[in-house]
């Protein structure tokens, strides 16, 4: 990636100027919008958004995306690009253009030689998703405009577009157009603003909105795309109409049949494929043991993803599951089908499951749409038997298709009965003939995402410490230090458990490390010491902090006012702290137990003195919570009460 | 040098007369060897996840019709161990630019088992991965089947780098996995006259002499490579990991002395023009020495004058745009850049030569390393790596440095990448190396004053100045160059954060002035809600307040790679602290201090007023005193004990305690 970086910022220093040239009239006029805006916070600020998408009788649509902003501090520079994503077979540039207003400098003109046209995924084996990107930012300084305009194209796969009017900086004027051919009609749905309704003149809808504000970066925030105006929107062939290339969706059954024709035929298991089941479930004496020796394999095969045809539906149709078992690599939706072959194989009916992963709230029911989605995942039909014998966690009950366990197969980390976080209560479509429908994800209950940890601690006449901790991790807890220890190297990952003891104990010798990995469980244990850890005061004092080691991702909220949500991620965590305190030394002071509740979590600690051990105590809980702009001053009381908690010393006094 | 390798090019094509053959590229496989199908460890590093069993690489140049060409034939077995071996490993990406094609790719996966999994050549595929206007950077990139801990891959490929020969190109050995055996065959162009030949140099590492096989490959050799990591402060890349330069060069036995002689002489010759002294340079540097005594005084004026009369168009800070860059036109002379008053650094640092010339010094160009790529070693006859300069004056008996057109660095000092290395100054005659300064601890300071107020709650609050001075100015005043003045502010807040933790930052200002004579300052109000821990009766203060939330800077118990520090820093706090009403210190005691001797020494002082409600806190730390900042791996232990323990004493705390009031007593 680093080489791929540096190349790219080898060919943007070559980038040639061309001669001056007037912009265009629509940009001339752009420019005259920001001409009283005044807001020192921001670093630049967007005159005009606009998409204009013509669509023809025969499906295909010409798209041109016109843009200006003005840089208002040294930051903004960077906002003088375009980047347009498009799909290599199926989408064609008719025209790219870009102008930079330097004011009394003129003007400058970029054309096509100035693009650049890289790779959108070039992690990816291969993809036919590119951008063509234009960067003027090296042109660029206070007080300039950028412009750009680009024209192109397709034959879309759906008859539908999604319009974001802002990103983070403040807009002026943005404005979505669809022009249809007559006797057409369009549907849109408004996400993150009151309902916008179009300007409708004959078959053309104008979709419009001034003056947004910027969306500030705030810690813990929503995701910039539950936060911006978004417009999402259907359009629907007269009746008469002979275009049928492009699908229309007027529900999510549609769209789940769409994706199911587009599937199904990839998931037949052949002998290949049988031959590998019998084997994998050789030992399996129940349904879900034949399901987690399934789900355990898929896990295994390498991801890998190949992206060829999208825009003919490519980025939905899985490889054959019996390519992918060959090759033993895939991507999301390869991995699931596969399961899906193979679980078919042993005789249990599955279900392809698109999903949004990243974001939880993203997937919206107004829009039934293929576009929503960029994950793929699986839910296997279960027996009552199964239900019965499991703790239900992920299991999710349709309606029509019953009991289904839901699985992500992509992420190798979380074990089956388990789902990734950011899946969780999320809407997912269930991919099938004549019975898919939208369904939230299920939601794993606090206590089986618990860490439990015990710390067996030493403390010396000296101040010296011996410790060992030990620690239990579950469900997506789990995954977290999971993860770490599988992905990072053996060297690397003993680094990384030396720095997180190292930045409560100084110098700490870290003398063991031992991992236990049962898939539902993650045990570590933490052997170390420390030369001076409690601290000498006045030959009689020792004063140390009982919270010997800590988390490292402690919520932290800043001071001042707050704008957006706070988003928590849940948390249970159970701690425990055995200190033999030293000979000769009693306690003087012990900081106060602390109990705290608050709407989305509750705190508690406790100091006891046993048989010459203190014994400190904590249990924090926090919901996976979004906490309102009026509970923010509770929220950090809350966590800023915890993190001084882990601070606070114990003073011990010679006898 | 683009002379040198046109002038090869040119002579090759045209005495060269034996026309090469590409050699057809084998697809065939070596045999697998069962013991390493059955190797359950690898054998060069005890935990890696993957090995590589050999990586073979042929480099040839060779002509194609009249056109020279460069082709390397890559040839690798990895045995892969882990899953994570497997996820590293099995996905290919071999990036290739314009004048360059990506030939012959064969790969394959041999199972646990013996099974032979090919890749199949539809598996294979060509993506631009970038794209302006011609240039074109491309990859083949493909994904090997069905790998699994425990299978062996292996692939090849023959990369042809059309119209160049192999000219100054660095060799690897090492990769992001161990290997257990790295050969290079090499065979340069045939050529029928003795006039050039090539040649190669090998750094930091073991490999085997050259010996020719019988295809005419010289090859060299290196077992057990461990993979490549990168360590904090550690030593520039090319100075640690093992490589070889390959080039040609006249064929004629020279003794470094007698190279380097050559080469300032030539130095000279070709910057003679450059510095060439007119009326108007004469006119200007007697203007500008004007009633300055010393001969320091007459060149800090020429110094100031080429720094903020003359723009560097590279300088961030000139704020020219490409364009307007490209438009102008080439300084031939120092009249030249005098009348446009703008010029590259080279121009810049010409006039400065002359003008000093003008004024009655002896100026040259001296050529320089950069200390941030490679260590200089002119035992190594090659002016490959003198690929910057500076301009050497005589002051009396001694040789100084100036590089005017890096306008941020203070008088005496160069850019950190070029001190203290050897330069080569240049003279029609007698041209030698100068050692260019080196500066210490006490050029490059870090000074805090603050004065803070302690509430009975623990807050900390007050006002503090921060000053920087050398090397920290330069590159503060670097960062005030790319960012906005708001962008600075907010990494500011940001620094100050890393260094107390959660805190308020107000009315923070900055001088703003560019000037590289003065520090660079600023100053904020702080405030720390839960500074000082407080218990029933005792609040806990730690003294060195902005070490408060320092991470260790070596928590890693293991080194591989031997430690250096671009430069010598201090670090000076002077700190006072108004203490809460109806609290008073506790028998305070200082923090302990570290002593490394001439290399580093950490010291407080802890003072407090007669009436006990003010301390007075000074903090000081050195670090490569002597020059030394350089340390072998085996010393890893020693300095990270000097870290630890400055850590430590800045977490030192002192008690201060309740004083019992007499309504208390009665109570």
């Amino acid at each position: 990636m680093k080489t791929i970086l540096l190349i790219c910022i080898l060919l943007l220093f070559s980038i040639t100027a061309s001669a001056s040239d007037e912009p265009p009239a629509w940009l001339q006029q752009a420019a005259t919008f920001g001409k009283n805006f005044e807001n020192s916070r921001v670093p630049a600020v967007v005159l005009l958004k606009e998409q204009t998408v013509v669509v023809n009788e025969d499906g295909k649509q010409t798209t041109t995306e016109r843009y200006a902003v003005k840089v208002l501090i040294k930051e903004g520079r960077a906002y003088a690009t375009m980047s347009a994503p498009y799909l290599l077979e199926t989408t064609k540039f008719k025209e790219i253009k870009g102008w930079l207003i330097q004011g009394s400098s003129g003007v400058k003109k970029y054309n096509k030689e100035s693009v650049l046209d890289l790779t959108a995924a070039p992690n990816d084996v291969y993809s036919d998703v590119r951008v063509k990107k234009l960067d003027a930012s090296d042109d660029t300084t206070t007080g300039m405009i950028f412009g750009y305009e680009w024209t192109t194209e397709e034959k879309p796969l759906f008859n539908q577009a999604d319009w974001h009017f802002q990103n983070r900086l403040p807009t002026l004027l943005s404005r979505f157009t669809l022009s249809m051919p007559s006797g057409w009609r369009a549907e849109s749905v408004t996400f993150n603003h009151q309902k916008i309704e179009p300007v409708v003149s004959g078959s053309t809808y104008t979709w419009e909105l001034r003056d947004l504000p910027p969306i500030e970066r705030e810690s813990a925030s929503p995701s910039v795309s539950s936060l911006t105006p978004r417009l999402a929107i259907t359009y629907f062939p007269s009746s008469s109409s002979r275009t049928t290339a492009a699908a229309s969706f007027n529900s999510w059954s549609e769209v789940s049949s769409w994706l199911y024709q587009l599937t199904e035929s990839q998931s037949l298991p052949d002998e290949t494929i049988k031959t590998k089941v019998r084997l994998l479930i050789a030992d399996a004496k129940t349904e879900i043991e034949k399901i987690r020796a399934i789900a355990t394999f898929v896990q295994s095969v390498h991801y890998i993803s190949i992206q060829t045809g999208v825009g003919r539906g490519g980025g939905y149709r899985p490889h054959s599951a019996t390519e992918v078992l060959n090759k033993s690599y895939g991507d999301c939706k390869d991995k699931a089908n596969l399961m899906k072959a193979m679980l078919k194989a042993a005789g249990i009916n599955s279900y392809l499951l698109v999903i949004y992963s990243g974001d939880p709230n993203y997937v919206r029911m107004e829009w039934p749409s293929p576009q929503q989605f960029n994950h793929c995942i699986i839910a296997v039909k279960i027996t009552e038997n199964t239900v019965e014998n499991s703790d239900g966690a992920t299991i999710v009950k349709d309606s029509k298709l019953g009991q289904l366990l839901i699985f992500d197969p992509t992420d190798e980390y979380t074990p089956l009965g388990d789902l990734p976080d950011h899946e969780q209560g999320s809407y997912a479509l269930v991919v099938s003939n004549d019975s898919g429908s939208l369904l939230r994800m299920p939601v794993t209950p606090l206590e089986l995402n618990r860490l439990e940890r015990e710390v067996e601690a030493s403390l010396g006449v000296d101040g010296s410490l011996n410790a060992t901790v030990r620690e239990k991790a579950f469900g997506q807890t789990a995954v977290s230090v999971r993860r770490e220890s599988k992905q990072l190297s053996k060297a690397d990952y003993r680094i990384a458990i030396e720095q997180w003891i190292n930045r409560t104990v100084n110098g700490a010798k870290v003398s063991k490390i031992d991992t236990k990995d049962d898939r539902s469980r993650f045990d570590l244990e933490v052997d170390f010491n420390a030369s001076r850890y409690g601290q000498i005061m006045q030959d009689r004092l020792l004063v140390f902090k009982p919270a010997v080691v800590v988390n490292l991702s402690q919520v932290a909220l800043p001071e001042g006012g707050r704008k957006q949500a706070v988003v928590l991620d849940a948390q249970d965590q159970r701690e425990e702290f055995r200190i033999k305190l030293p000979e000769g030394f009693e306690v003087d002071e012990l900081p106060d137990a602390i109990k705290i509740e608050a709407p989305f979590g509750s705190y508690k600690t406790s100091y006891t003195i046993k048989n010459g051990y203190l014994i400190y105590t904590s249990h924090l809980l926090v919901k996976s919570a979004m906490v309102g702009v009026e509970l923010y001053p509770a929220a950090k009381t809350f966590f800023d009460k915890v993190r001084a908690s882990t601070q606070a010393p114990a003073v011990l006094v010679r006898k | 040098m683009m002379k040198c390798i046109k002038t090869l090019i040119v002579f090759v094509a045209f005495f060269a007369t034996m026309l090469f053959t590409t050699e057809a590229f084998a697809t065939d496989w070596r045999p697998i060897d069962p013991a390493h199908l059955a190797l359950k460890a690898p054998v060069v590093e005890k935990d890696a996840d993957a090995e590589a069993i050999f990586w073979e690489i042929k480099v040839q140049d060779e002509l194609d019709g009249d056109t020279p060409r460069t082709v390397l034939q890559n040839y690798i077995r990895i045995k892969v161990f882990t899953d994570r071996g497997k996820e590293s490993q099995s996905k290919i990406d071999i990036l290739y630019r314009n004048r360059t094609r990506i030939t012959d790719i064969a790969a394959r996966t041999i199972k646990p088992d013996g099974k032979v999994l090919e890749l199949k050549s539809d598996a294979i595929f060509d993506k631009t991965v970038v794209s302006l206007n011609k240039i074109k950077v491309k990859a083949k990139s493909f994904a090997l089947p069905g790998v699994e801990p425990g299978s062996i891959i292996e692939y090849k490929w023959r990369e042809v780098r059309d119209d160049r020969l192999a000219y100054y190109i660095r060799l690897q050995f090492q990769r992001d996995i161990p290997v257990q055996l790295v050969k290079y065959y090499i065979k340069p162009l045939p050529m029928t006259s003795n006039v050039y030949e090539m040649r190669y140099k090998a750094f930091n590492g073991q490999t085997s002499p050259l010996t020719l096989d019988r295809e005419g490959y010289s090859t060299t050799t290196m077992t057990n490579v461990p993979a490549f990591r990168e360590e904090k402060y550690m030593p520039p890349e090319y100075s640690v990991r093992p490589w070889i330069l390959l080039y040609y060069k006249e064929r004629k036995d020279i003794k470094p002395e007698q190279y380097w002689l050559e080469v300032g002489k030539k130095t000279f010759d070709e910057t003679k023009s450059k510095m060439k002294l007119s009326d108007e340079v004469r006119k200007l540097a007697t203007s500008l020495t004007e009633g300055a005594s010393t001969p320091d005084e007459k060149l800090d004026r020429l110094v100031q004058f080429c720094r903020t009369k003359v723009k560097n168009i590279y300088d961030d800070a000139s704020s020219l745009t490409e364009a307007e860059i490209e438009k102008m036109k080439e300084n031939k002379s120092p009249e030249d850049t005098i009348k446009r008053g703008a010029g590259t650094g080279s121009d810049i640092n010409y006039l400065f030569a002359s003008l000093a010339t003008a004024a009655g010094f002896d100026a040259r160009l001296a050529r320089v390393s950069d200390r941030s790529d490679i260590f200089f070693d002119k035992a190594f006859a090659d002016d490959y790596f003198l690929n910057t300069s500076d301009i050497a004056v005589k002051v009396g008996d001694e040789w100084r440095f100036y590089d005017p057109s890096s306008r941020y660095v203070p008088q005496g000092m160069l850019r950190w990448q070029e001190e203290g290395l050897e330069a080569l100054v240049s003279d029609p005659k007698q041209p030698f190396f100068v050692r260019t300064p080196f500066s210490s601890h006490q050029k490059s300071v870090v000074k805090k004053n603050a004065k803070f107020k302690l509430t009975e709650e623990g807050v900390l609050e007050g006002d503090v100045k921060v000053e920087y001075t050398g090397h920290f100015a330069i590159e503060k005043r670097e960062e005030l160059d790319e960012n906005s003045l708001e962008q600075s502010e907010k990494e500011i807040r940001a620094s100050i954060r890393r260094q107390v933790g959660e805190a308020e930052i107000s009315d923070l200002k900055m001088d703003t002035s560019l000037d590289a004579t003065k520090p660079f300052t600023y100053s904020y109000h702080l405030r720390i809600p839960a500074y000082a821990q407080r218990t029933g009766k005792r609040l806990f203060v730690q003294l060195a307040v902005f070490s408060k939330a320092d991470e260790p800077v070596f928590p890693e118990s293991n080194r591989i790679h031997p430690l250096y520090f671009p430069y010598p820093w201090s670090e000076e706090e002077d700190l006072t602290i108004e203490l809460p009403a109806g609290f008073k210190m506790d028998s305070p005691t200082a923090p302990k201090p570290v002593n490394a001797g001439e290399i580093s020494q950490y010291s407080t002082k802890l003072m407090y007023t007669k009436d006990g409600s003010k301390l007075i806190f000074k903090r000081s730390f050195f670090f490569g005193g002597g020059g030394s900042i350089f340390f072998p791996q085996s010393m890893y232990p020693q300095i990270k004990q000097i870290f630890d323990l400055v850590q430590q004493q800045d977490k030192h705390t002192i008690t201060l305690k309740q004083e019992v009031t007499s309504q208390q007593e009665g109570n």
